[in-house]
């Protein structure tokens, strides 16, 4: 946001991190409720992260339901060992770690990522002739992603999915996964190279029909 | 800059420097199979962060609810030892020098190691002050052996 005074940019910032640093305090005070056993403090923390935890349990093994039952026995998990968390840790770090985990034991038991659901893409194809055509379009982007996803080792996804899809930084991703930043690097750098082969090498028309234009700043 | 660098830092544009930006846009303009290339791969990024996009059904959150005496162990067996294996093989897995993996180093130290245990056992240093551990009769039968503490006194028949 712009300002023409820097004094106001000042007040604005304070006023954002006063808010923030409340929010953390509240936070924290639901936590310790938690530990101590209380069910609504529990309960305003799955409210209050359901949606990420079940967002990169998706991301990771590509279907709603499963995601949603991986979600469940995340915090299962957490209830069972919200007495073990270090408050002077982030909760969010905490839970990512359990989600890729959790998500981690279900990719090695059923193996397959599944993508259920492409709709946003869909709407997207630039050929559509009738339904028969877009069932098919829709069966070959679902098989280019999953052949994609599927090239990558669990660690290799999970970093992909927590810096590229969930907008992690380096650190933070190296805090979830527990793995050095270089590490981290390393891993992301062979997930982006996997991915690139398996989509522009071995699929290029499929990024043509799904018309996704990515426009590179010049200069 | 070569083209094979290019790639490598257009593949982790997002976590480029500044600098390393700009060398590389300096190379866009010099490389248009590079720039191609640069755009195909943000087109896959593109794809897969759509297709990957959490948007839930509307009803997906009903009976959402975490039961504690759910299906989920406190304890599984099973589960610590794939945890403990799985840190184990991470570890060797993690990468000392750039692509290097550490069982390389590994598997060089235990070559080294071997070699010099193999030459210590060819210059006969094992043996420990004249003490015979492994006392081989070629002929006749090994009738008493008394062992007083500082020396080791073997009765053999003769053939």
């Amino acid at each position: 946001m712009p300002f023409d005074n820097p004094k106001d940019e000042k007040l604005a910032r304070e006023r954002l991190s006063n808010s923030s640093k409340k929010k953390e305090e509240e936070l924290l005070e639901i936590i310790k409720k938690a530990q101590g056993g209380d069910q609504e403090a529990f309960q305003e923390i799955v409210q209050r992260y359901k949606v990420q935890v079940a967002g990169i349990a998706y991301r990771m093994v590509g279907d709603y339901e499963d995601a949603k039952d991986i979600s469940q026995m995340v915090f299962v998990k957490i209830y069972q060992n919200l007495h073990r968390f270090d408050t002077t840790k982030k909760l969010s770090t905490w839970l990512y770690r359990i989600t890729i985990n959790a998500s981690i034991d279900f990719i090695r038991k059923f193996r397959k990522h599944k993508l259920e659901v492409l709709d946003n893409i869909i709407g997207e194809l630039k050929e559509k002739k009738n339904d028969v055509e877009r069932v098919y379009q829709r069966g070959l982007i679902r098989l280019a992603v999953d052949e994609a996803l599927e090239s990558l080792n669990p660690k290799q996804r999970s970093v992909f999915v927590l810096r590229d899809l969930e907008g992690l930084d380096i650190k933070e991703v190296s805090q979830v996964t527990g793995m050095p930043q270089a590490t981290v690097r390393w891993y992301l750098h062979r997930a982006r190279a996997k991915l690139r082969d398996e989509l522009v090498k071995h699929h290029p028309s499929i990024l043509e029909k799904a018309g996704i234009k990515y426009e590179v700043q010049k200069g | 800059m070569r083209c094979k660098k290019a790639e490598d830092f257009f593949l982790d544009y997002k976590d480029l420097s500044e600098g390393k930006k700009g060398f590389l846009k300096e190379h866009f303009k010099i490389c248009p199979e590079c720039l191609k290339e640069f755009e195909e791969y943000n087109a896959a990024l593109g794809l897969l962060q759509k297709a990957l996009d959490f948007k839930p059904p509307a009803n997906y959150w009903e009976g959402f609810s975490p039961k504690k005496n759910s299906a989920f162990p406190l304890f599984d067996f099973k589960s610590y030892l794939r945890e403990k294996l799985d840190k184990l093989l991470a570890l060797l897995r993690t990468p000392l020098l750039g692509p290097v993996p550490a069982y390389v180093f590994s598997v060089l130290i235990l070559i080294g190691a071997a070699i010099s245990f193999s030459s210590v056992f060819r210059s006969g240093g094992y043996s420990s002050g004249g003490l015979v551990n492994n006392l081989i009769i070629y002929e006749g039968q090994l009738l008493s052996a008394k062992d007083d503490g500082l020396l080791t006194i073997y009765t053999v028949s003769q053939k």
